[in-house]
């Protein structure tokens, strides 16, 4: 095996160079196969995404042991008044609840139930945005749901195993959002850049009614991501672009860092829908199709 | 007698030879294995751009040193390419390149002691100038961290003399 006082092997090294250009090759014209092969790599490493969760298991246990009782005291007064600020928050929002539990009726979409699962860490690859959390099949995630945190949509689960997932932020290169302006309504897409601190907003023409500050959310167009959650914040705008388009940086609303756990949106209808964890019953749309599929008169 | 004797010697060289070839091979998997669990092990984000290039070390060790040839560095770099989700065939090109460049450097001269340390750095750096330049025509460019990780690491094992003899 040594190779001192053999050739220099050039031959050699020229097979598995082209046959290395040749992977490369197939890899980018025809990746469905090696996609299976692909999945079977990473579904070997399950019980290693099992693994890593051990670690922080023993984190939060220690923590827990040398946490004192007056920062635990400390703690429980922050949580209540974060509660206190949520409560007077969403009775602003009962209005704006009570219309979209009425557009969900009449789209007779399915209410979504989340998941909370735990953040294990980060994928190996540092060129991939993706997030590796502690549900997988047993806990009924599936291919597609999408990811969620206090702030923001984070992205979507791009493959499951039997206890845990992996989900490609929309930080990441590959992924886009449908999105509307909510000041104005506007539609545009929202684009990752592989940074996890900006997103791109395209195809927003420069004399756009956009401005710095503006709130984007998502539309639901496209069928992937459920309308009405944030996605980010305009946060530059630049009109010195050659093209008709302004180059736009949206701040994602979402922690794509220090998040130790998110929410998985599951039992997604296609018909969009918004957020229905905090729909009161008393916000019952009053159009909602009764169990014929017929829709009863508007209360008077 | 004489005859016998010679052959006799020979063949206890042979058995040998193999027995330290075998006992070689199984460091090999053995590290590569480590690294493959090192290499995919989820990190907190926040540390995960500081994560070592663990295969690059691996692959720099065993080419400095002589044990493994083109074959393998190419399967090492096939198997990373799986492992850690790239363009099939990109780091298998990389570790293949290095691999020449450590053979041409042992069919020109015998490599031993720190000698082979020097080597080691040298196919790591060209190792990782191969894999900037391969990721930046494919994905995009890796966190100078990673590279910065991986050549303290490299230092960290250049004190390790043991290692080099």
């Amino acid at each position: 095996m040594h190779f001192a006082g053999r050739s220099f092997g050039l031959k050699k090294a020229l097979v598995f160079i082209v046959l290395s250009l040749v992977l490369m090759l197939l890899d980018v014209k025809s990746p469905a196969w090696i996609g299976v092969v692909r999945a079977n790599a990473h579904a070997s490493m399950q019980p290693l995404y099992a693994l890593s969760s051990y670690p922080r298991f023993a984190i939060d246990f220690a923590q827990g042991l040398f946490l004192s009782k007056e920062s635990l005291r400390r703690e429980n007064i922050r949580l209540h008044a974060q509660l206190l600020h949520a409560n007077v928050a969403l009775q602003s929002q009962d209005y704006l609840l009570a219309q979209n539990a009425r557009l969900q009726g009449l789209l007779s979409a399915k209410p979504a139930h989340s998941r909370l699962a735990k953040v294990i860490g980060q994928d190996a690859n540092p060129l991939k945005q993706v997030l590796v959390v502690d549900k997988g099949q047993e806990d009924g995630v599936q291919i597609g749901q999408v990811v969620v945190d206090a702030k923001g949509v984070l992205g979507q689960v791009v493959n499951v195993y039997a206890h845990t997932a992996r989900v490609l932020l929309i930080t990441d290169e590959e992924q886009s959002v449908a999105v509307l302006v909510a000041r104005t309504g506007q539609r545009a897409m929202v684009s990752g850049r592989g940074d996890s601190v900006a997103l791109n907003l395209d195809h927003v023409f420069k004399s756009g009614d956009v401005v710095v500050g503006d709130t984007l959310i998502s539309s639901g167009l496209g069928g992937r991501i459920p309308a009405g959650y944030k996605v980010g914040t305009i946060s530059t705008i630049d009109g010195a672009q050659g093209d008709n388009f302004a180059g736009i940086l949206v701040t994602p609303a979402a922690d794509f860092r220090y998040n130790d756990f998110v929410l998985i949106l599951q039992n997604q209808d296609p018909a969009m829908h918004a957020p229905q964890a905090v729909i009161d019953s008393e916000f019952i749309p009053q159009t909602m199709p009764s169990s014929d599929g017929t829709q009863e008169p508007p209360a008077p | 007698m004489a005859r016998k004797s010679h052959l006799r010697h020979d063949g206890i060289a042979t058995m040998t030879d193999n027995m330290q070839k075998m006992r070689a091979w199984a460091w090999v998997l053995a590290s590569f294995v480590i690294i493959a669990l090192l290499s995919t092990y989820p990190l907190a984000v926040a540390i995960a751009n500081y994560r070592p290039l663990w295969w690059l070390i691996g692959l720099a060790f065993w080419l400095a040193r002589g044990t493994i040839g083109f074959g393998t560095a190419f399967v090492v770099g096939l198997t990373f390419d799986f492992l850690l989700d790239n363009h099939l065939g990109q780091q298998a090109l990389c570790a293949t390149l290095m691999a020449l460049v450590a053979s041409f450097v042992h069919s020109r001269t015998v490599v031993e002691s720190m000698m082979r340390a020097w080597l080691g750095l040298g196919l790591l750096l060209v190792g990782i100038v191969l894999l900037e330049v391969l990721h930046f025509l494919g994905t995009g460019l890796l966190p100078w961290q990673m590279f910065f990780a991986t050549l303290v690491v490299w230092a960290i094992l250049w004190q390790w003399r043991a290692l080099w003899h």
